[in-house]
């Protein structure tokens, strides 16, 4: 019988690639008996599908830092498009 | 492909408005992914030469700003990639004790977790969970935030993140299994409350 922390590392490995039978057996076993891990590869999966559906969606995320490029930065890249330009 | 619409999608061919137009939306993406602002601004600036050097490739399919957003994603890749190799991960130890924190003597987690109950679309549009979520990727380790946003936001081949990371593939499950953990019990904590 694995462990909780044992049964976490094998629900991560599960949304990488699947899994052995041997581990997976473990792994269903353990979920079987022990609902709080039920429950943590459930949220897993579920943040996993929602981050596929927005990596293909029009506004990625990791967009919400409201920095701001300075005037120089933006002066530079210009003129360097400029340079280019020509 | 319509006439019309190949005129109307074709990028300006005054690369002069782009920094304007779109110079802090390519900002604010790569600073969200490379978290310094030096290799965000870099970032930006390699990809809007990129793009001008080659304008001729822009097909008209995806809006302007896609297009700007898949070629900054390269640039973004290759930043990752340099500062990998100028600094190689050498111990993840730290993250392996972040793993054990969650858990209590007899192994089992600390806190229980609850039933997340969320409708998908509109958690989809939600800025406020997606600020949250944003939030709770800083508290990862840098480097269990890279190898996770790279194979999750990024969803990059797993094999890929590692030849990225430079790292070999049992410690990116240790990233990995450790950033899953903690933003776990992060959004949690401060969303699923």
């Amino acid at each position: 019988m694995i462990n909780c922390k044992e049964a976490s590392r094998l629900i991560s490995e599960q949304l990488e690639h699947p899994l052995s039978t041997h581990k997976r057996i473990l792994l269903k076993m353990h979920l079987f008996l022990c609902k709080a891990c039920a429950q943590v590869a459930k949220q897993l999966s579920s943040l996993n599908e929602l981050l596929s559906k927005k990596a293909k969606s029009e506004e990625p995320p990791l967009t919400s830092c409201n920095s701001h490029l300075s005037d120089e930065a933006k002066q530079r890249m210009k003129d360097q498009l400029k340079k280019n330009k020509t | 492909m319509s006439q019309l619409s190949q005129n109307t999608e074709k990028p300006s061919l005054n690369p002069e408005q782009w920094v304007d137009k779109y110079g802090d939306y390519l900002y604010n993406f790569a600073l969200g992914r490379l978290r310094n602002s030096t290799n965000a601004e870099n970032a930006v600036q390699e990809t809007l030469l990129a793009a001008f050097q080659s304008i001729n490739s822009f097909s008209g399919k995806s809006t302007e700003r896609t297009w700007l957003i898949g070629i900054l994603k390269h640039k973004i890749i290759d930043h990752f990639r340099k500062n990998y190799r100028e600094k190689p991960v050498t111990d993840i130890t730290g993250d392996e004790q972040a793993i054990d924190q969650f858990f209590d003597r007899t192994t089992h987690l600390k806190n229980s977790p609850k039933s997340w109950e969320f409708n998908p679309s509109q958690l989809l549009e939600n800025k406020e969970f997606w600020g949250t979520f944003q939030n709770c990727l800083t508290k990862l380790s840098s480097n269990a935030r890279d190898a996770f946003v790279l194979r999750e936001v990024e969803k990059l081949d797993g094999k890929e993140v590692c030849k990225t990371l430079n790292i070999s593939s049992s410690n990116f499950w240790v990233l990995l299994h450790r950033a899953r953990l903690q933003l776990r019990e992060c959004l949690e904590e401060n969303w699923f409350k």
